[in-house]
Formats: structure tokens, C-alpha cells, sequence
């Protein structure tokens, strides 16, 4: 089971336009600054970007292949703090920042970061998750 | 074209329904790498303790409202601040539910790009028996630059 | 009975189009969304799918399905590339071939180029009302 100070990851991952672009079929977000490069940059971007909430959804996804098996998301807040092109690799990371009993589920409170590799974040955020005690012995 | 009426605050979207299928559940979780099978195999779900495919955290924003009262927001430009969910019963394939939205916030803040207006957006998802599913807070920055030129 | 022309229909195809095509048919081939990988496959940028310009013939049979028509082949070549942005009519001649059956010649060509982008055929059959 997690204790405070934890270090979950890092994991790498690339951003590719074929993830941005499935990310706008499987959102419904079709935003032209997602994958028109001309129109991007007539919104004063250097070129297309990646959904916010598809940084949002890998650092989330990272979260879940880091946690004992049964844990399930309370609460999830982050803050977006950097554009990220295609192409662009970003680390993610986490730490436990506190563990509680309570009754036969444990709450967990992590904090999870994505960064570009010049160390700039992408996303910082905040997790809670509720992890049963059962699978947590396990 | 933006604008926003802020006597309209905390008014409600109009209740919106939405079926949760499989086919959505899986391409989303396909489109951002997720290998955990519960997203695909329904019988894993199942053993998971989820009546179906359980939706992947961020799911609940692709379930959009009917428009807010009173806020017209430009297509594009806007920025994204930041999201909060807070969940209730999981969401799973074969649900039915229903969104609404509205305007929680409204701040006028001068910053290097001008002045901007933050808007606080709140969501919420509800099962058929009430039960809630998620709600959700987004912080959204309409810049100057953008408000003229979609104003243009 | 002589051959008549079915109400055409002229469509600019978006990049928007090729994006919510790719998502919907699965086919994420880059050459339709990255500039770069499509140059370095000789394409002068993205490029329309084939199969989007094939699927959006389909407007112009709904005539032919209210008269209790149905599609029973349908067969193109792909000529030319159709690049977002460009205005593209759909056209097609309908030409009775024995008493239940239509044979359709189909056009679909850019307003800027001299020759169709697909041409094909379609054949259609309208069941007697009976076995309908």
C-alpha cells in the first residue's frame, strides 16, 4: 500500500497528431486549433495544440497503472499550465502526499505533474482516490 | 462573440441526457493509451465490481450541456485553466445520464495579455435514480486579444 | 425511358470533414491530418480520404430511395486527390436498364480541376411492391 512520499513514475510518453486527432473523435472536441495549423496560429499559436483534457486523461491514466488494483477516483482537479505541441515529450510524475484509514477504504491524496523536459509543467494536479482495504493487503 | 449576462448566474442549463455505449467508452480509453482491460473486456468490469464498462476519469466532459444561461463563448481561443471532477457513482456503459451546466463565477482580471475574464463553469452528471455521477469545475480565461477578434 | 440527371450537390471539403472522417471510419492514416508525412509521401499537403468522397455520394440517391429504390452496387476509381479547402461537385446521370433497375453513372470532381477526382457507377433496384 502507498505510504506519504511514494514516488509514483516517471513515465515518458510522445504526444503524437494521430493521438491529438483520435482525442478529437473520441471527445467530440473539434476545435480547428487541434489539428488546422493555419488556423492555430490565426489564434496567435505557434501551431496546433493538444487538447487540455487529453493531458488531463494521460496523467489520470497514469495515476490508474500506478495504483493498487480496485482504486477509483474521488476527485481529480489540475491546473493547465502549458501548451503542448505534437511531438513534445512529457515525463509524468507523482508522490503520495498523505494516506487514511477510513473504515475498510483507504483515501489517498496525490499529487501527479506532467512536464516538458526542460523541467516547465504542462499540468499539476491533484488526486484523491479511495483504494479498499482488502486488495490494499493483498 | 462573447458575452455573458451575470444576472444570470447559477441559472441551469436545461437537463440533457446521454447514453453512455460501449463504443464511446472504448474509443476514448483507446485515444489515450489506456491498456487497462476493464475498459474493453466486459466481463473484467464486471469482476472489477462495475455493472458494465466503467468510463475513464475524464470521460464526463465529452457529455456536453445544453448552452448556459446567459454566457456565449467564442469557438475558439478560449483557455482552459483549470478542471476539477469530484465523482459519485461510477459512470458505466449503458447509463443514462444526464448533464447540466452553469455559470458559477465570473472575474475581470488585468494580466500581460490585457484584461481577461475568468469564468468559473460548473457541471454535474446525474444517474436515472438521482444518484449523482460527477460533477465538475472548469475555469475558463477569455483574453482581450480574443474577444476582439472573433468580435472583428 | 432516356436517362435523367439527379439534383447535384456542390460541398467545400474542411479539414474539420477529414478529421471527423478519420474518428468516424477509424482511419488514422497521418496523410490526412499531417502536412509533413503527407509531403513526405510526394502529396502536395493532407488529402481528402477516398472513401469520404465515395460515402458522400450518397446524398444524391435519396430521390431514387424514396421511390422505393435500393442500392445494390456501387464501384469507383479514385482519379484525383481532393485537398481541404477545395469546392467539390457530386453529380449523377440515372439511366433506366429494364423495368426495376437503374444504372447511375457517378461524377465527383473539384471546381478548380478538368476532370473527375472519382467517377463510378451504381446500380439500383426497386423490388414490385408486393415483395417489397
Amino acid at each position: 500500500m502507498w505510504k506519504p512520499k511514494d514516488i509514483l513514475g516517471p513515465e515518458t510518453i510522445l504526444i503524437t497528431r494521430e493521438q491529438i486527432v483520435r482525442y478529437a473523435g473520441a471527445s467530440g472536441d473539434y476545435n480547428p486549433i487541434h489539428y488546422d495549423e493555419e488556423q492555430a496560429r490565426r489564434f496567435g499559436l505557434p501551431g496546433v495544440i493538444a487538447h487540455g483534457m487529453l493531458n488531463m486523461g494521460l496523467a489520470a491514466r497514469f495515476l490508474e497503472t500506478q495504483s493498487p488494483p480496485g482504486a477509483r477516483f474521488q476527485r481529480y482537479t489540475v491546473r493547465f499550465r502549458q501548451m503542448v505541441r505534437p511531438n513534445q515529450r512529457l515525463i509524468i510524475s507523482g508522490i503520495v502526499k498523505s494516506v487514511q484509514n477510513e473504515g475498510d477504504i483507504f483515501h489517498a491524496a496525490i499529487d501527479v505533474v506532467m512536464q516538458i523536459e526542460n523541467g516547465d509543467a504542462v499540468i499539476t494536479g491533484q488526486a484523491v482516490m479511495t483504494v479498499p482495504i482488502k486488495t490494499a493487503k493483498s | 462573440m462573447f458575452d455573458y449576462d451575470p444576472t444570470r448566474i447559477g441559472e441551469r442549463s436545461a437537463p440533457r441526457s446521454h447514453e453512455i455505449e460501449k463504443g464511446a467508452i472504448r474509443r476514448f480509453a483507446e485515444a489515450l493509451g489506456e491498456k487497462n482491460s476493464i475498459y474493453f473486456d466486459e466481463k473484467e468490469a464486471r469482476a472489477a465490481g462495475f455493472p458494465g464498462l466503467p468510463a475513464p476519469p475524464t470521460f464526463p466532459f465529452t457529455l456536453p450541456p445544453h448552452p448556459i444561461p446567459g454566457v456565449r463563448l467564442p469557438q475558439a481561443g478560449i483557455i482552459h485553466g483549470e478542471q476539477e471532477f469530484i465523482y459519485g457513482r461510477p459512470i458505466c456503459a449503458g447509463d443514462i445520464i444526464t448533464v447540466s451546466a452553469w455559470l458559477d463565477n465570473v472575474k475581470v482580471r488585468q494580466g500581460h495579455l490585457g484584461s481577461m475574464t475568468i469564468l468559473t463553469i460548473m457541471r454535474d452528471g446525474l444517474h436515472q435514480n438521482g444518484d449523482i455521477a460527477f460533477q465538475s469545475r472548469s475555469i475558463v480565461i477569455v483574453t482581450e486579444e480574443v474577444q476582439r477578434d472573433v468580435e472583428a | 425511358m432516356t436517362p435523367f440527371v439527379l439534383p447535384s450537390f456542390t460541398k467545400t471539403i474542411s479539414q474539420e470533414h477529414l478529421i471527423r472522417y478519420a474518428a468516424a471510419s477509424g482511419d488514422f492514416n497521418p496523410i490526412h491530418y499531417d502536412t509533413e508525412t503527407a509531403k513526405r509521401f510526394g502529396l502536395p499537403g493532407v488529402i481528402a480520404h477516398g472513401m469520404l468522397s465515395m460515402g458522400l455520394l450518397d446524398h444524391l440517391f435519396a430521390p431514387l430511395y424514396d421511390q422505393g429504390y435500393r442500392l445494390q452496387e456501387i464501384s469507383v476509381r479514385f482519379r484525383q486527390i481532393i485537398r481541404p479547402g477545395e469546392t467539390v461537385v457530386f453529380s449523377a446521370t440515372a439511366d433506366p436498364a429494364g423495368k426495376n433497375t437503374l444504372k447511375v453513372s457517378l461524377c465527383v470532381q473539384s471546381q478548380l480541376a478538368n476532370k473527375p477526382a472519382v467517377s463510378g457507377q451504381a446500380i439500383f433496384f426497386r423490388p414490385d411492391r408486393q415483395s417489397r
